[in-house]
């Protein structure tokens, strides 16, 4: 079989695709946010600017809006444009459109809003460290056996924390709208993961004035990572309501300012683990944790977040008594959102950080401490589902060998009393579990189906958008593989509500993992009713185009209660171990990252180098999370820029060797996310290990480091 | 720097000719002195393979090759490129070590999103041209002003790298 591409590759490297900001039809007008300059308080007035042709301008507030003016979400508390108080400073307030995009947007910076400002919190450190300021459902994980604690068990208690996180997609957000006025249909294109959260968002703004909705994925979209999960229905609420405003296409683009201001990130963390282990036989015995998120200003979807949070903080490791607190707390912030991990990330920066604390008193080494108490099949989750593979204790023993660790660390540790700048190896364990947490995607049914076309080929048609991630060439492969058929024969339709079924959301780690296993079976079943497809074909004749359709067939076994946490949280889960080797900087106390391991289980692959592409590209944001991306920098107010907030450069990314765990299954399982998960604490144990200095707070930042070398009066040199 | 801010210090700026050589044709336009080259390409002259990313330099997704070196098009203004020879992406397929970096790129599965590409290739082409060899730390150097933030650059390297080895081969 001839090595297959990316079948979107070639036209996005010689600049051929088009994304939003590349597509103007005639008469498009150009959008812009007016926001609150203050965190939060009471909107007294606002003045238009002087010096402007207003007449020129269509601009709507809150009062223009027909349908509800709230943002359908898992708790919908945000409002589309604000009312009458300002809930976090870059809120939008009111949207202006023009003919031109640099009048609109000046326009729109000019505009003075007057708001009486209140004392608002934006620190996520006083945010999370304030029970009055819990709100949403408190989350509880308890079933395990609660013996009394023995005397001769180790008793540890830490608190580790972490910092808000950009998605930092290189395309900011963006979104056109175009209004057919006779037929009172809206039609909507832009950079999203999910067009039929879209659809309803438009639905719900204009309400009976709009007949018929249709959303469709601009041809490309730059980047999501989560960030582009739901504030596009906020990006598209608005510019429907400017389009029908005005009757023309509108379209906006957020300028990078304002990309970072608006809208969500990754939920900062506050977590304490509280623990218990048998010092004899170095096995954990009790896990007590409170896992704590900034949500921000609204609930939106936080409490799904919090959700996945608590069902992934203990980890990767079988212990007898598991028992996790989980709750939001209220900052005036933007609204905290979907970014790939979705609250794994934060919960297992903690752990594993705690694991490394645990081997420390234990004077263990963390890889056996990690082998000893690993999950493995026949042990159980917290919420007693059990653990159905050894696949995770798999990762860890390959990944170990991988990296010849034992002669590795034994290695550094003699460098090192040799060297000024200091060397570490540091390990992490991580899993993330596919598709929607719970009975969610037997909520959401998914249909997919699959065309056969006169011509000889077939064509996917699902909701599930290409963003990078490789949608497009994987689900055709998926098909293929199921039809029999050659990649060259089967192609994904861009998904488009008034064409596509609603295949769900691309978000959770789900697209291969549900709508890519559903389209190999739907595949599968048409070569089994049809027989030899291209001989079913030339008799079908006037049969042609014709349309299988599937719908998600949930497990009746697999239940979980949401009330308690009981049962199956997810039916398959995704593993990884890691390692992460750096150097520590005597004299600057910068840490860089000279190397990265790591061995992830996800199935069956359908195309390897896209799946090595995720790996790495996750794993790399781990990285930038775990050293320099600080959105809310104390005494520095919010970063506003990209040359701010440090990403990861060419340079600063380090060189990986990721392998993939051979298994017998045919089930491809989620792969988004999991890279993201694990390799931040791996980063911070390796510091711990090259100077011996324990940092509980993310990012890993030189002054942090120098001055717990400083107040613990020992030095790299 | 974006336009709405120079409108504050010229409301009505003079218009001048601007000449300048885009892709091998020579070009005329007549416009605002500080006009970003960037607006220029994408809203006047309809290329708009070349992406605005953060409009302050930093990203590098708008990078285009004046005079052989590359810049981040949106903190060029007009003036600096009359008389300037200037490549964006959508010449890139002309030249035959274009087309190769391309194609070497397109078979290390190096592209995701897509959005920085038509950066990264500019400043891959730029350090081919300049005797650029497959050395990955020097790769990563001449990449480290275009922010990638799907792919981890590993396999972007990898394109790059393989292909300084196939020019240097021809």
């Amino acid at each position: 079989m001839p090595e297959l591409h990316r079948v979107d590759a070639r036209d996005k490297l010689l600049g051929r695709t088009r994304y939003i900001d590349d597509v103007n039809p005639p008469g498009v007008l150009h959008a812009a946010f007016v926001v609150s300059p203050a965190h939060r308080g009471r909107i007294r007035r606002v003045v238009l600017p002087p010096g402007f042709d207003q007449a020129a301008f269509t601009i709507v507030g809150s009062g223009d809006i027909p349908g509800v003016n709230l943002v359908p979400e898992p708790v919908s508390d945000e409002p589309f444009l604000a009312v009458d108080e300002a809930l976090w400073r870059g809120q939008p307030i009111l949207a202006v459109a023009h003919p031109d995009r640099d009048t609109a947007r000046a326009f729109a910076r000019a505009v003075q809003v007057v708001v009486d400002e209140e004392e608002a919190v934006t620190d996520p450190a006083i945010a999370l460290d304030d029970e009055s300021r819990v709100f949403g459902r408190e989350l509880l994980i308890d079933h395990g056996t609660h013996e009394p604690p023995e005397e001769r068990w180790l008793h540890l208690s830490r608190t580790y924390t972490t910092p808000h996180q950009e998605q930092a997609y290189l395309e900011p957000q963006g979104m056109l709208a175009e209004w057919d006025v006779d037929a009172r249909h809206m039609r909507v294109t832009g950079s999203m993961q999910c067009p039929f959260f879209v659809k309803e968002a438009v639905e719900v703004i204009l309400g009976d004035e709009v007949a018929e909705v249709s959303v469709c994925q601009a041809e490309g979209v730059g980047g999501a990572f989560g960030g582009k999960e739901d504030f596009p229905n906020v990006m598209a609420g608005t510019v429907a309501l400017l389009a029908w405003r005005s009757g023309q296409p509108v379209k906006l683009v957020l300028e990078r300012d304002d990309d970072l201001l608006i809208t969500p990130k990754r939920h900062p963390s506050r977590i304490t683990i509280e623990s218990w282990t048998d010092r004899t036989s170095g096995r954990l015995r009790r896990l007590d944790i409170d896992y704590r998120l900034d949500a921000g200003a609204c609930q939106t979807l936080s409490p799904v977040v919090l959700a996945r949070g608590v069902l992934h903080v203990a980890g990767g490791y079988s212990c007898p008594a598991v028992r996790v607190r989980g709750r939001l707390f209220h900052s005036d912030t933007p609204p905290n959102g979907a970014f790939r991990g979705f609250g794994a990330p934060q919960g297992l920066f903690a752990l594993e950080a705690h694991i490394d604390d645990i081997a420390a008193e234990l004077s263990l080494d963390p890889a056996t401490f990690r082998q000893r108490n690993v999950m493995h099949a026949a042990d159980s989750f917290p919420t007693t589902q059990p653990v159905a593979e050894d696949n995770l204790a798999d990762c860890l023993n390959e990944l170990l060998s991988q990296c010849s660790y034992d002669s590795l660390r034994a290695d550094i540790d003699t460098w090192n009393m040799a060297h000024r700048h200091k060397l570490g190896i540091g390990l992490s364990l991580g899993f993330h579990g596919g598709g929607y947490t719970g009975g969610g995607e037997t909520r959401l049914a998914s249909r997919v189906c699959i065309t056969l076309h006169p011509d000889g080929a077939a064509e996917v048609l699902a909701a599930n958008v290409e963003m990078g991630q490789g949608a497009s060439t994987t689900l055709a492969v998926c098909a293929a593989q199921g039809l029999g058929l050659p990649l060259s024969r089967v192609r994904t339709a861009v998904p488009d509500t008034a064409r596509v079924p609603n295949s769900g959301p691309t978000v959770a780690s789900r697209t291969i993992y549900i709508v890519g296993n559903m389209l190999r079976r739907l595949g599968a079943n048409i070569r089994e009713e049809l027989g030899d497809i291209d001989e079913w074909c030339e008799k079908a004749g006037d049969e042609l185009p014709r349309t299988f359709e599937a719908t998600y067939q949930p497990d009746p076994a697999a239940t979980f209660d949401e009330d308690t946490y009981r049962g199956a949280a997810y039916r398959h889960y995704s593993w990884a171990a890691c390692a992460a080797m750096v150097q520590v900087d005597a004299d600057t106390s910068e840490v860089r990252i000279e190397k990265m391991w790591s061995v992830v289980d996800a199935g069956a692959l359908v195309h390897p180098g896209i799946a090595m592409g995720q790996v790495y590209g996750g794993m790399t944001q781990a990285c930038g999370w775990s050293l320099g991306e600080w959105w809310h920098k104390p005494g520095h107010g919010r970063l506003g820029s990209l040359t701010d907030y440090a990403l990861p450069t060419a340079v600063d990314a380090p060189p990986f060797d990721v392998r993939f765990l051979h298994t017998d299954s045919d089930i491809s399982k989620g792969l988004g996310e999991l890279p993201m998960d694990y390799p931040a604490p791996a980063v911070r144990n390796a510091v711990l290990h090259a100077t011996g200095i324990a940092i509980d707070d993310l990012p890993l930042l030189p002054e942090r480091l120098a001055a717990r070398l400083r107040k613990d009066n020992t030095s790299v040199c | 720097m974006s336009n709405y801010i120079l409108k504050q210090f010229s409301q009505q700026p003079a218009m001048i000719d601007i000449s300048f050589t885009l892709n091998g044709e020579t070009t005329t336009i007549t416009t605002d002195p500080l006009r970003r080259l960037l607006d220029i390409l994408r809203d006047d002259l309809g290329l708009t393979g070349t992406k605005e990313g953060c409009g302050e330099g930093e990203c590098g997704a708008c990078t285009v090759l004046l005079d052989g070196k590359p810049v981040t098009s949106c903190i060029v203004n007009a003036v600096a490129v009359h008389g300037h020879d200037v490549t964006t992406i959508e010449g890139v397929s002309a030249s035959p070590d274009g087309r190769l970096l391309i194609d070497c790129l397109y078979e290390a599965e190096a592209v995701q999103c897509g959005f920085c590409f038509p950066g990264i290739v500019m400043s891959a082409l730029a350090y081919m041209r300049a005797g650029g060899i497959a050395d990955n730390e020097r790769i990563r150097a001449a990449l480290a002003g275009n922010l990638c933030r799907c792919t981890g650059y590993e396999f972007i390297v990898k394109g790059v790298a393989e292909a300084c080895r196939r020019w240097r081969d021809l």
